[in-house]
This record gives structure tokens, sequence and C-alpha cells, in this order.
């Protein structure tokens, strides 16, 4: 009896339901909670996308069940996903980051918009390779936006057109994102000479707090009127822009750039790590997912760095190539790259003010991207 | 999707995003534009009250 009550009691347990692809998981789960805490990549969101996966590689838990009959009423992440599903927490991720960012650089210098746009080759290059190598368009466009280096884009993108690839879109993501201080600098002190990153630049011109209040709206009506389908993105990213600017609703601006954005964070982690259950992840798609978010990266700094020296030559030398960079998205390490290998070259270069226009133009120029995607396939 | 059309859709996505990014450009320059404008008649009305 007692032994029958053990067997009983081992059949109902997770070991006895346990596969090896979960194993697998699992321990790819911890692997990235050890990355999050030990090399600190990209922690915030490596840490609750790797729990979220190795929840629900636990068998038997039915957190991501749908509610039915026989599942009952269905699993907490199943709820917070709907999140995701809905494309709600990108777009609120996207409000917070607006609130964090500060547009005067790019509204001093707007021709940074064209190192933005420049740095979106990457998508395309990545587009032509997935669908040459089989995939659908919408599975394709899903993983070209890995090269917009933005995080909740991809995922915006991803929920909609490819839900099944999501998990690996994402991870992919943002790992390349923590990478970039690996992946940009090669690539930079290939393409300039050093003559070129020796560059420094003029000091900014200082903006009016009218232009800044007003460039949120201006953005907003000619960016949704342009492209209708980037208004969760544009919109949202420009109200909490708004909210920074404005400086009449502090508590607003405070709330979507901390509490707000922190929440999100969680629920948007947990919940894109718990879509990478073992049979969806545990396919060759996904290791070829992830070189094409490899190449999408690699061409979009490229795409960057050639609209800079472009630049460079059109001005004469006042513009430092380096800045093209920092085109891709990736608040604000990319910035910190460019700066970085600008005193490499040159000690008295400061370039820090000056990729950070780049830098949100590519925040933009990655969601106008992703609603030409959506509009095209969505 | 063959690889045309791939290639074609690329390049009507790069085409897009530089011509939104474009008439981004121009709408800063001529808001800022206008506003110097602007700043400047209100200084030069300014100094014509003094006078």
């Amino acid at each position: 009896m007692f032994l029958n009550a053990l067997r009983e009691l081992w059949g109902s347990s997770g070991f006895a339901a346990l596969t090896w692809q979960q194993v697998m998981m699992i321990l790819m789960a911890c692997f990235l909670i050890y990355l999050a805490i030990v090399k600190k990549f990209e922690p915030l969101l490596l840490m609750p996308i790797a729990f979220g996966m190795l929840l629900v590689n636990l068998p038997l838990t039915g957190l991501m069940s749908e509610p039915g009959y026989v599942t009952g009423p269905g699993g907490l992440l199943y709820y917070l996903y709907q999140g995701v599903k809905l494309g709600i927490y990108p777009s609120l991720i996207f409000l917070g980051i607006g609130a964090m960012t500060d547009f005067g650089p790019l509204i001093a210098r707007p021709s940074s918009l064209f190192l933005g746009a420049g740095a979106q080759f990457g998508i395309c290059v990545a587009f032509v390779l997935a669908s040459a190598l089989g995939f659908q368009p919408s599975d394709a466009a899903s993983i070209a936006i890995i090269g917009g280096a933005d995080g909740p884009t991809a995922i915006f993108i991803a929920s909609r057109l490819a839900p099944e690839l999501l998990p690996a879109i994402a991870i992919a993501a943002y790992s390349y994102m923590a990478l970039i201080p690996l992946i940009q600098p090669p690539i930079m002190r290939l393409l300039t000479t050093k003559k070129e990153r020796e560059t420094g630049m003029e000091q900014l011109r200082s903006v009016s707090k009218l232009e800044k209040v007003c460039f949120p709206v201006i953005v907003t009506i000619l960016c949704v009127l342009l492209l209708p389908s980037v208004a969760p993105l544009i919109g949202m990213l420009m109200l909490g822009n708004l909210f920074r600017e404005s400086g009449v609703v502090e508590r607003l601006s405070e709330t979507a750039q901390n509490s707000l954005i922190n929440i999100v964070t969680i629920f948007l982690g947990v919940t894109v790590g718990a879509t990478a259950n073992a049979e969806t992840f545990l396919r060759p798609q996904t290791i070829m997912i992830v070189g094409l978010g490899l190449f999408a990266f690699i061409f979009s700094t490229i795409g960057g760095l050639l609209l800079g020296k472009v630049m460079y030559w059109a001005t004469k030398g006042k513009i430092n190539p380096l800045i093209g960079s920092a085109g891709v998205s990736a608040v604000p390490m990319a910035t910190r790259v460019s700066h970085i290998e600008g005193q490499k070259a040159n000690p008295a270069n400061f370039l820090l003010m000056h990729a950070i226009g780049p830098n949100v133009a590519g925040v933009i120029g990655s969601a106008v991207a992703a609603g030409v995607l959506l509009s095209l396939f969505g | 999707m063959d690889l045309l059309e791939s290639v074609s859709v690329s390049l009507f996505l790069l085409a897009v995003v530089f011509f939104v990014l474009l008439c981004l450009y121009l709408s800063i320059r001529l808001f800022s534009f206008l506003l110097k404008k602007i700043q400047q008649g209100k200084l030069s009305s300014d100094a014509n009250m003094k006078i």
C-alpha cells in the first residue's frame, strides 16, 4: 500500500511527465539567468524572460493554458500574455521610453534622422535573406525587424505577424542589444578611416522649450497621417515625451518612466519567456532566426555608418561618421559605443550628445519600418 | 516569395522609412525657421516700441 501511494505520488508529480526537451529548456533558462545575473546581459529583461521560460517548461503547471471545460479557468501567464498578444505591453514600454528620452539633440540637428533611417538597412537585408531561406513573408518580416535593434518593436511585430516565432525573436533581439559593445566596434573600425574617426564636432545649438513641446505633437500628426499603422508605437512614444517636456504633468511623467515601465517590463519579460516551450523553441528555425538576427544587426550598423560617411563628405568633415552606428535604436548603448570609439581615436572627442540624435532617430525609424511591415503583411 | 519580390519589398520599405523621416526633417527645419522668424519679429517690434 505504501509503495502504491509512492507510485501514485510519483505518477502525479512533474518528474514523471518531464521530457528531455523540457530538461534542455530548463537548462537553457538557467543559463540565461546566469547571463543576466553574472554577465549583466540586459538583466532587466533577460531575467524575467529566462524565468518565464523556466516556469513554462516545468510540466503540469498549466500556467499558459487557455480557459476551457477541461483546463479550468486558465493559467496566470495565459492572461498576462494577452498584453503581448494584443500589442499592449510594447506600446506601454514606448510610453516609458518617450518619457525618458530627450529629443533635444535630434531637434538641434535634424539631419540625424537620415542616420536613423540608414540604420534600418539591416531589416531589408535580413528580410531578403529570410525569404531566400524559405520563411513565409510575415515570418521573414518578424525576423528582419531584429535589425531595428528595438526590443519592444520586435515583440510588437512578432506578436502580430508570427506569434510562434516570438520567443526566438525576442531572445535574439535582446541578446544582440546586450552584445552591441562587442558587435559594433570592429565594424566601425573597418568602415571608417582614422581621420574620419578623429573628427571633432561642433557643439549643438540650444533647443527652446517650445520646440521640445511641439516636437512630439508634430511627429505624431505627421507619422500617423503618413502611416496609420505606426500609431500604437509612435503615438505612445510621443505621448510619453509630451508628458516629459510639457512640465505640467510631473506625476504622469514620473510614473511612465519608472513604475509603469517597470511593471510592464516584468509582465512582458515573463510572458515572452513563457511562450518558449520545448515544442516551439527547440527547432532548427530558432538557430536560423538567431543567425539572421546577427546579420540584421551587422547590416544595420553598416547602413548607419555608410550614411554617416556620406554626411561626413557632404559637410566637408564636420560630422563624425561614427555617430551613424548609433542609428540602430538600442538606447543608450549604441550612443555610448559611438562615444567610446570616438574617444579612442581622439581623446578630445566628445560624441555622446551628437550620437543621441541618431540613436533616438533610430527608435522612430524602426517604429516606422514596423508600421510599413504591418501594413504589408498584417 | 521569390528573390526579386523580396528585394523589391525591402527597397520599398527603405524608401518609405526615408520618405517619412525626410518629411519629419523638413517639418522640423520649417518649424525652427518659423520660430526664429517670429522671435526676430518680436525682438524688432520691441526695439521699435522703445524708439
